[in-house]
């Protein structure tokens, strides 16, 4: 049966499992214990639909999980964080970029061709999504937490990461004979 | 009276009100908001414990310790309980409430038909 009592209390556990860290670490257990006591109480009412019951708490408690990520994100000032967060992407990438750029204004075949300003400020972003996508995994490990705590994520994470490398990649063997002069490369 | 403590939610208030009568569990709590209010209020989980956390980080309750109810079965349960502060942020909420049932009856409102319900 698909609300069985103890897979109910295990997706119920699962659910609580997204709330924000402090508050799953100071109140989850007694949120259990709460479930657990309410699953009880409704299992002894027999006119009652059981499954209606549980949707609600389930919804109710989907509700509260969305309210309590809104007030964190709200107490860590997201505007802030995302400045210096980006700051440092930014430089690394940027400095990356630089020796194609240098290469491209000493080799240009012609003073007034124009500079491919797309295209460095394209290779630009690349590395900075690279690096924002991998600062988890680093700071995870730096903090000795196990990374495959979450393997999905991680999983995900890793095919996006190869993609940007790819595509960066591609575009720099694509884009090098221009940077290096060659004369009729597009 | 004009009290300086800012007006509680509803659900502060009604945990605050369960929690005057003596220490309760999560699910205690929730039983009891359901008798003060003679079933009129019913509080989720979400509702309940997110209340809990802002309440517990501003000091108006606080964990008293884990124990087994005796009513229930033998799982020891973590117990909530009203502080001071709590105690004062409840009589200056009810005595807000006070205040504006002075106010209806004075403006014979109360206990009344309001003008809207004719």
């Amino acid at each position: 049966m698909i609300y069985d009592q103890n897979t109910v209390r295990a997706l119920y556990k699962k659910l609580l499992a997204f709330y924000p860290r402090g508050f799953r670490e100071q109140l989850s257990e007694s949120m259990e214990q709460t479930f657990n006591d309410l699953c009880s109480e409704w299992k002894q009412k027999p006119d009652q639909s059981y499954f209606s019951f549980v949707l609600w708490m389930f919804i109710e408690t989907a509700i509260g999980i969305i309210q309590e990520r809104i007030l964190l994100i709200k107490e860590m000032n997201p505007m802030k964080n995302i400045l210096t967060n980006l700051r440092s992407p930014a430089i690394i990438s940027f400095i990356l970029v630089v020796p194609f750029m240098i290469l491209e204004l000493i080799n240009r075949r012609n003073f007034y061709e124009g500079f491919p300003i797309p295209l460095f400020g394209f290779m630009w972003l690349l590395p900075i999504l690279f690096i924002i996508t991998m600062m988890p995994i680093v700071r995870n490990i730096r903090a000795g937490n196990s990374v495959l705590a979450n393997p999905i994520i991680l999983l995900l994470r890793v095919v996006f990461l190869a993609f940007i490398a790819w595509m960066w990649v591609g575009i720099l063997i694509d884009q090098m004979p221009c940077f290096l002069g060659v004369p009729n490369c597009d | 009276m004009i009290t300086s403590t800012p007006p509680l939610t509803p659900a502060v208030f009604h945990i605050l009100l369960a929690l005057s009568s003596g220490e309760r569990h999560g699910y205690g709590i929730m039983k009891q908001v359901e008798t003060d209010s003679q079933g009129k209020v019913t509080m989720g989980a979400g509702t309940l414990y997110g209340s809990l956390k802002r309440m517990l980080d501003a000091g108006l309750v606080e964990e008293s310790d884990k124990r087994v109810d005796p009513e229930m079965d033998d799982e020891r349960r973590i117990y909530y309980q009203i502080t001071g502060v709590g105690a004062k942020a409840l009589a200056a909420e009810l005595e807000r409430y006070k205040s504006i049932v002075r106010l209806a009856q004075e403006r014979k409102l109360y206990p009344k038909i309001f003008a809207y319900d004719l």
